[in-house]
């Protein structure tokens, strides 16, 4: 071990940024880890096709099962190279078995489900030590900041499901929906051989990933434990400083011909000795130098309130608080819905009022018996056309029109005394018609709005009359136009005596 | 070199040190978060959700939990969201100054993209690819989650007394004999020791530990002595 040669910065982490000095170290490794990671799992992946579907289970078991081995030839690269040593893919291979044979037994059965397994891998392979040493080491590593060495395997075995999962949902990105619909039953991924061997390589592609990250993260964790406890920033300053200052490097070598790894594991007498001394301190502890009688007087009000029983009265008393919360939401919840629904129709009544004089302009919209009520019009084709502009007696003022010459006049009266006879009974005239178009709408609602034949026939033979005259300036017979005035008041009833 | 610690040069040319933080602890951190919005969504849905109006409460506050948890925490809060703040994280930009609201918008609107194709696959491996450890959203964004607090707090030193240090130890140097005092507690004596021997020869006579723990004392000013005073 040359720290000199060292290829990481050293310097004491806290616990979470050694971590992350483990990523930063898988990215620089990162092929090289790969490479020898996707080698020595082959057989297995080769195996799944291989196997018939229903041993398929096997195989990914066990791929998972042997995951321990395969981390050794990672840390392997990663405690080479973190010294500047590079190390080809064949070397490591060659070294692999040895490196799988290394306490195999425990690593693979109860040490298969220890939650620091990362952190405690380069003392077995790299310490090479086993046994009560091994335990005494794992003590002394573990006493600070090895919190984050179970945090990896509890991320880890999320995020490695989430990648198998995020797999098969890109999977299902990229498939048509009408063959996706197959994709989500059971028996695909639990008995076909297609779905089985997915699967494998959906798991295969996870531990790939996660394998390196892993095996770099606890690495650094142990780094960095062996850099708080053995100094080695400390030892590369120092080392600086004697140079600089002269000192050869003969004696420093002479100095240093210290064992680094394993450094300082207390033997047995140690540790007995460190027992008696521990307690001799919690006896001293426990004398009276190491505490204080104080006697406090503190006033305190006379309390008179209930004391909370925590039995069945108290839950009731809770159930009851959260049903009267419930009570008291749901109350306000009905009036806010009383206050939304007023906001609501405050809406709508001020767009009627603002843009309410548009319904006018549409009268097919109102029903019958508003239409009779509300919809009146005050004039129709530039013509007043309210009961009050008309005389008492429309056929005797029209044939008194007549006699006198006022032809056009007269025609006018009966027009527009017509047309306010049919708005009195609810006939949806627009300003905006043509007298043909008044004309159709009196003849399509005939029979609704009751208006007798006669009347009619009497309407359309005044519309062409009228039109006649007023655009064409052909007035009507003598007779013809006498007659039209005399029969107004006996077929518009209703004007007359409205 | 391999290091966790990112620089970055001012134009003052002073150097700040940025600790950027990986997705194992960030995940954490986005769990106690995930959690807290789920517990305050849920605890509404079972108040309010009796009535109509109540869904509707629990809908809109369910809608601003999911994408403006973070970005209220990240602006007004020092960058700190609830679960970063009890992981000690923080986010800031990348230029060391505190978030500001645009780019903590775009960092939390585009989770999303980092959450394809499930689970923040896409985050973590984005954040594997450079190494400042930023997601898709925090590329985009110009952000950096960061450790709020990287260094511990200095162990107070043992008092055994102080001796000046040689004129010839830069800065630097006084540094690590500080450490190495500081330090002292967790490394076995016989390692002490033998660091202390590398300076023996620079040192002069005397136990070559307890000069470098004098030393120390008097870098930070413990001139008071005690026990042997040799200067």
């Amino acid at each position: 071990m040359n720290l000199e040669r060292i290829r990481i910065a050293i310097r004491p982490r806290r616990d979470w940024e050694a971590v992350d000095l483990g990523l930063q170290m898988a990215r620089q490794w990162w092929w090289p880890m790969l490479r020898v990671w996707l080698i020595i799992t082959m057989p297995w992946l080769i195996a799944a096709w291989l196997v018939p579907p229903y041993y398929q289970w096997l195989v990914s078991v066990s791929l998972w099962w042997c995951k321990p081995l395969f981390e050794r030839p990672l840390l392997m690269i990663l405690s080479q190279g973190v010294f500047g040593v590079k190390l080809r893919t064949r070397e490591v291979l060659r070294a692999t078995p040895r490196l799988f044979l290394l306490q195999i037994f425990p690593s693979l059965t109860w040490r298969r489900f220890s939650f620091t397994r990362s952190m405690d891998l380069p003392v077995v392979q790299l310490e090479g030590l086993h046994g009560a040493e091994r335990r005494a080491r794992l003590n002394v590593l573990h006493r600070v900041d090895s919190g984050p060495a179970s945090w990896l395997t509890i991320i880890g075995v999320h995020v490695e499901s989430f990648v198998m999962m995020a797999c098969a949902a890109l999977l299902a990105v990229f498939i048509p929906p009408e063959v996706a619909d197959s994709l989500w039953r059971w028996e695909f991924w639990g008995e076909s051989r297609a779905g089985g061997a997915l699967l494998i390589v959906f798991a295969y592609v996870a531990m790939a990933i996660m394998g390196p990250l892993f095996v770099a993260c606890g690495f650094a964790l142990y780094l960095n434990r062996r850099v708080k406890l053995e100094g080695w920033d400390l030892e590369i300053a120092f080392k600086r400083m004697a140079q600089k200052r002269g000192v050869s490097a003969l004696v420093l070598l002479a100095l240093l011909a210290l064992p680094l790894a394993p450094p300082a594991i207390p033997t047995a007498q140690a540790q007995s000795e460190r027992e008696r001394i521990r307690e001799e301190i919690i006896a001293i502890k426990q004398g009276p130098d190491f505490h204080r009688m104080e006697t406090q007087r503190v006033i305190k009000a006379k309390e008179n309130h209930q004391e909370i029983n925590f039995n069945e009265g108290f839950w009731q008393a809770l159930l009851d608080f959260f049903s009267g919360a419930g009570k008291a939401a749901r109350a306000v919840a009905s009036i806010a819905e009383i206050a939304l629904w007023v906001v609501v129709l405050v809406a709508v009544v001020f767009l009627i009022l603002k843009y309410g004089s548009w319904l006018e302009r549409f009268p097919q919209l109102l029903p019958g018996r508003r239409r009779r009520a509300e919809y009146r019009p005050q004039t129709l084709f530039g013509m007043a056309v309210t009961r009050e502009s008309l005389p008492e007696d429309v056929s005797a003022a029209a044939g008194a029109l007549w006699q006198a010459g006022e032809r056009r006049q007269a025609l006018a009266l009966l027009y527009r005394a017509s047309l306010a006879s049919l708005l009195q009974v609810g006939m949806p005239l627009r300003e905006g018609s043509t007298e043909q178009e008044c004309l159709r709408l009196v003849e399509r609602l005939q029979a609704e709005l009751d208006i007798p034949a006669e009347s009619l026939r009497y309407f359309a033979h005044l519309t062409r009359a009228w039109s006649e005259l007023a655009y064409g300036h052909l007035a009507p017979h003598e007779h013809e136009g006498l007659e039209l005035c005399r029969d107004w008041n006996r077929l518009w009833p209703e004007v007359r005596h409205g | 070199m391999i290091d966790t610690r990112q620089t970055l040069e001012t134009p003052e040319g002073t150097d700040l040190s940025l600790h950027p933080a990986g997705f194992w602890i960030r995940s954490l951190a986005y769990t106690v978060d995930w959690l807290l919005r789920i517990v305050v969504v849920i605890a509404i849905g079972i108040v309010f959700g009796a009535s109509g109006i109540g869904q509707g409460l629990t809908l809109v506050v369910y809608f601003l939990m999911e994408w403006f948890y973070p970005v209220f925490f990240e602006v007004w809060y020092g960058g700190q969201t609830i679960g970063k703040k009890s992981f000690r994280l923080k986010v800031i930009n990348d230029d060391g100054t505190p978030v500001t609201f645009a780019a903590s918008l775009i960092r939390n609107l585009l989770r999303v993209v980092d959450f394809l194709p499930g689970f923040y696959v896409t985050g973590i491996l984005a954040s594997l690819c450079n190494r400042h450890f930023k997601r898709l959203g925090d590329l985009a964004a110009g952000t950096l989650v960061v450790y709020a607090h990287p260094v511990a707090a200095n162990p107070p030193l043992e008092n055994v007394g102080s001796r000046p240090v040689p004129e010839d130890f830069s800065t630097d140097e006084q540094r690590f004999l500080l450490a190495f005092a500081q330090r002292s507690s967790t490394m076995s004596a016989a390692r002490q020791a033998e660091l202390a021997q590398v300076l023996a020869p620079v040192l002069g006579a005397g136990d070559p530990v307890l000069t470098i723990k004098q030393m120390a004392n008097h870098i930070v000013g413990n001139r008071a002595s005690r026990g042997d005073p040799t200067a």
